[in-house]
């Protein structure tokens, strides 16, 4: 492992564990950002055409119930 | 937009869905997931989960109140199916909640010694402030560090030394790594 990337990953962990939960409200932004980012693409995607079949593609998706916004 | 307030959405998926795991059958939450919600900062699309072994029955009733829960399975609508083609053998099932891509919920039955292992060793983490039930911590760091040793793996494990370094015990650890040689490696 990269010395400099180690370092990082300590330092966060001892960020983690000292801060008093004070890294929960950033983690949360940064995890909720991916998602709503990913979805904000995909809902995108799916309006192109051939964006559907896209991302039935991509994910593998063989039940539309479980995602009806790609429901022809 | 799926704001859970100060929750991030992986830990209200994990929990939403655990509880209905929790009717129908003891399981653990493993790997990534772990890391994640222990402070890691990387990004995920699934978590992955181990079951006790279940038959078809049994699993049908999972599924039925997984649907009804609001959570669909992209490969499938007929559990008998999805028991079959996949849980039988030994393949995994993706869940999501209905009407989103992501995330996905990596479901699989476990399939050796070293599975049942994890669920008899499962542990709460109250420092993760998600309350399911999680694989050890210290044989998701060997599994990390033996089996799977991929750059993202062997930083969670790093993380996951870092933080539980109060429980980390070598001793687990080589235990758990052994038993990964036996029988995921064979050698």
């Amino acid at each position: 492992m990269n010395p400099e990337r180690a370092q990082q990953i300590d330092r966060w962990a001892e960020y983690v564990k000292t801060s008093k939960g004070a890294w929960k409200k950033e983690h949360a932004a940064f995890i909720n950002a991916q998602f709503e980012k990913s979805e904000a693409f995909y809902l995108r995607l799916a309006k192109q055409p051939g964006g559907k079949e896209k991302i039935i593609r991509l994910f593998g998706i063989q039940n539309l119930n479980a995602v009806p916004f790609l429901k022809p | 937009m799926r704001l859970v307030h100060d929750r991030n959405v992986l830990d209200a998926f994990c929990l939403d869905f655990c509880r209905v795991l929790e009717r129908h059958a003891k399981y653990i939450i493993v790997s990534g997931f772990l890391a994640i919600s222990s402070g890691r900062t990387r990004g995920t699309e699934d978590i992955d989960v181990i079951l006790e072994r279940l038959d078809e029955e049994k699993f049908k009733r999972l599924d039925k109140d997984l649907v009804k829960s609001g959570f669909e399975c992209i490969q499938g609508e007929k559990p008998e199916f999805l028991y079959r083609q996949y849980l039988a053998e030994n393949l995994s099932l993706r869940y999501v909640r209905r009407g989103h891509l992501l995330p996905e919920m990596e479901v699989k039955l476990a399939k050796d010694l070293l599975d049942e292992h994890q669920l008899e060793n499962r542990a709460k983490l109250p420092l993760t402030g998600v309350d399911v039930w999680f694989g050890d911590v210290n044989i998701n760091i060997a599994f990390k560090e033996e089996l799977l040793k991929s750059e993202k793996d062997l930083e969670d494990a790093r993380h996951l030394r870092a933080i539980f370094s109060d429980q980390v015990d070598e001793k687990k650890i080589n235990g758990a790594k052994h038993l990964i040689h036996q029988w995921r490696l064979k050698t």
